[in-house]
């Protein structure tokens, strides 16, 4: 048997702190080293099995690194075209309202190809939740140019640093979507550290109440590292966000409503 | 009813209880009817933001185990065919009623059959093909749309129904089945809802491993194969001897039969071929009538779509000639029967 | 006040998963993390626990671990 599959016996007198929630399967992360997609997955899946949720949610899985949530998580899933995971989703809430259903989309699939699917399911009040990983690149495909890429970022497409004038504007999606009177709940975190990801826990779990509910859409943005294609370490992926991408992407709850379409009070 | 209404109700009587679409000429009296009734009979109707997103929300939808159609026309179908290739992959059944409008582009909202390409060479990408069915009939299409998805969910396959314009826009008496839900089969492989610890499902079309892919295409052709068995649909009027075979589908169909009547009064002998199943084509009635009939006479409004599978049939055992009508133009019996007399020399 | 335990806290680290990313021990208030002199079969180098008695079972490295590699155990308290 593979040494991670193994047993081992907790001696009497002592509790769990942290163990594998049981909506991720045995299967190991095939992410890089230090990719935060784990530590994300991982967060999802203890919030899920900490409510007792796991049994009734669906994943719906993108096209990108995270294409294998489909085997990494526990739950009935699906995997869906390019930036169509808000669209599936809603098809899958309104034919089985009483489940709970997420995506997991990255730049490419939410900000992207996608940015009118995700739109129009906030614009609707749909009852999901998309969990929007930013880490301001396409990584599945090797490195090139996110509609979230910052200016000046070297990517395989923008080598020369992505330039305003032919590459435009990166797009704050937490901004945008707060403007929509459909959605209910959107906050942006970050996963660089202890606090933050703590932060991000407590985001999904909001989300996740907003959906069982049936209060609306929620969208949780998540700025991760790109250790591979960024070309720098976890530890230095890390300050190069904190540097860069925090000013750009300020964290935040950017919307936070009792319902859709009213405001929360105070 | 209308046409485009014809297909609604059918599908509703059929069990459709979800749809999503979007709005394009000349097919807006389906999601309008299916707005108005869906409320009626507890389903849900959603209109979509593109038709991107309507045939990835049936996508959604039907991987839970519903009963859901989408209709469109030329310019939509296109957008649709990512989804319909995963629906394909991913084995997920469901309804599209394809209204053919003229194309190709922006085209014209004129009556064609030219998305006979569309519908039977492909679901998208890859080695799929929609289980197609054509219907002539206001009659036909109300039955078509009513049993498709009962042959969706046998093959776990997307169907189309390649209706035309004006078979969407004309008025015409059908008797409509009562609207209750029909029996439903235990779909082991649906995901959603609560699952009370049964092993989780996954609804993929994903297989990495070249090995596991070549298993999942074999699985396909297997299935195509299976449905030219069981699926291959035609009509067959006119002749038993005839010197003509017409071969064509909807309107330009109906249109030949009042043709026929024409060239019989010049002593023209005529056979109809009307394939309602385009995927599975009809070969064999085909082959079997060009044996004995000279002349092969397709009519369709296309530059030429269906005429290859005719050929394929007919080898050289019949002289093939095409009548396309297009533009968005309608078919007259006149025309045809003209054709029937020049081909025939009398 | 704690009971006497045969250990306080309980570290267990899944080599074979460990991608050796170096967060664990990033954020380990002790210091008590580092890569590993073994390889596993993946070619990594495993993070290892430097001194188990002087772990408090905070949790704080499986908190921030990427491939779910750890599991924390502690005494618990008495009342």
């Amino acid at each position: 048997m593979p040494e991670n599959l193994t047993q081992i016996e907790i001696p009497e007198g002592m509790e769990p702190v942290a163990t594998r929630p049981d909506a991720l399967t045995d299967l190991p992360f095939t992410y890089c080293p230090g990719c935060t997609h784990g530590t994300i997955h991982r967060l999802i899946a203890e919030v899920l099995s900490e409510t007792g949720a796991a049994d009734r949610t669906v994943a719906v899985a993108p096209v990108g690194c995270a294409v294998w949530i489909y085997e990494f998580y526990a739950l009935d899933s699906i995997q869906v075209p390019h930036g169509r995971a808000p669209a599936v989703a809603t098809g899958i809430k309104r034919a089985r309202p009483d489940g709970l259903v997420f995506t997991y989309q990255g730049d490419g699939d939410l900000a992207g190809i996608g940015i009118a699917e995700v739109i129009h399911a906030a614009a609707r009040g749909e009852s999901i939740s998309c969990f929007f990983i930013n880490n301001a690149v396409y990584g599945m495909t090797q490195g090139q140019m996110a509609p979230t890429t910052l200016p000046g970022q070297k990517t395989t497409t923008s080598p020369r640093g992505r330039d305003i004038a032919t590459d435009g504007h990166p797009i704050r999606i937490c901004e945008l979507l707060s403007t929509l009177d459909g959605a209910t709940y959107v906050e942006r975190v970050a996963v660089t550290d202890p606090a933050a990801i703590r932060q991000a826990k407590r985001a999904i779990r909001t989300s996740f109440e907003v959906q069982a509910e049936g209060r609306g859409f929620s969208l949780v943005e998540f700025l991760s590292i790109c250790p591979t294609w960024w070309g720098k370490k976890p530890a230095d992926s890390v300050e190069w966000l904190r540097e860069n991408m925090l000013p750009q992407y300020p964290p935040g709850v950017y919307r936070s409503a009792e319902r859709p379409g009213k405001e929360a009070a105070a | 009813m209308k046409g485009n209404e014809a297909a609604a109700e059918g599908a509703i009587a059929g069990g459709c209880r979800h749809f999503f679409g979007y709005p394009i000429t000349p097919q807006n009296e389906i999601p309008e009817y299916m707005a108005l009734h869906m409320p009626d009979v507890g389903g849900v109707y959603l209109q979509a933001e593109s038709e991107v997103a309507a045939i990835n929300m049936v996508f959604g939808a039907a991987a839970t185990g519903a009963r859901v159609m989408t209709s469109s026309s030329g310019p939509g179908i296109s957008l649709m065919q990512e989804a319909l290739s995963y629906m394909v992959g991913a084995r997920v059944p469901c309804l599209v009623v394809n209204v053919c409008r003229g194309g190709p582009g922006l085209g014209n909202i004129g009556t064609s059959q030219s998305d006979y390409w569309l519908a039977t060479r492909g679901a998208g990408h890859g080695d799929g093909r929609c289980i197609t069915f054509a219907p002539a009939t206001l009659q036909e299409q109300y039955d078509l749309c009513r049993e498709s998805f009962e042959v969706a969910e046998r093959y776990r396959h997307p169907v189309m129904v390649l209706s035309e314009a004006a078979l969407g826009q004309m008025m015409e008496p059908v008797i409509v089945q009562p609207r209750g839900e029909p029996p439903r089969p235990e779909l082991a492989w649906a995901i959603g809802g609560e699952r009370h610890g049964r092993k989780r499902r996954v609804i993929n079309s994903l297989y990495a491993q070249p090995p596991d892919l070549e298993a999942q295409n074999l699985e396909l052709a297997e299935l195509y194969q299976q449905v030219r068995r069981e699926q291959t649909r035609w009509v067959e009027v006119g002749d038993e001897d005839p010197e003509v075979m017409i071969v064509a589908y909807g309107i330009p169909a109906r249109c030949s039969e009042t043709a026929m009547e024409r060239a019989a009064e010049h002593g023209i002998r005529a056979r109809l071929v009307r394939p309602v199943s385009l995927f599975p084509f009809p070969h064999e009635p085909i082959r079997r009538w060009s044996a004995i009939a000279p002349h092969t006479l397709v009519v369709e409004a296309s530059i030429g779509q269906m005429v290859d599978d005719v050929r394929t049939a007919v080898g050289d055992q019949s002289e093939v000639s095409l009548l396309s009508v297009l533009g968005g133009l309608l078919t007259t019996p006149e025309r045809i029967a003209a054709e029937i007399r020049r081909i025939v020399g009398r | 006040m704690a009971e006497k335990v045969a250990t306080k806290a309980l570290v267990i680290i899944r080599a074979e998963r460990c991608k050796a990313c170096g967060w664990c021990a990033q954020h380990c208030p002790r210091g008590n993390l580092r890569t590993g002199t073994d390889t596993n079969t993946k070619g990594y180098h495993p993070t290892e626990l430097i001194d188990p008695d002087n772990c408090t079972g905070c949790g704080q490295c499986a908190l921030v671990c990427p491939d779910v590699c750890i599991e924390v155990y502690r005494a618990k308290r008495s009342r």
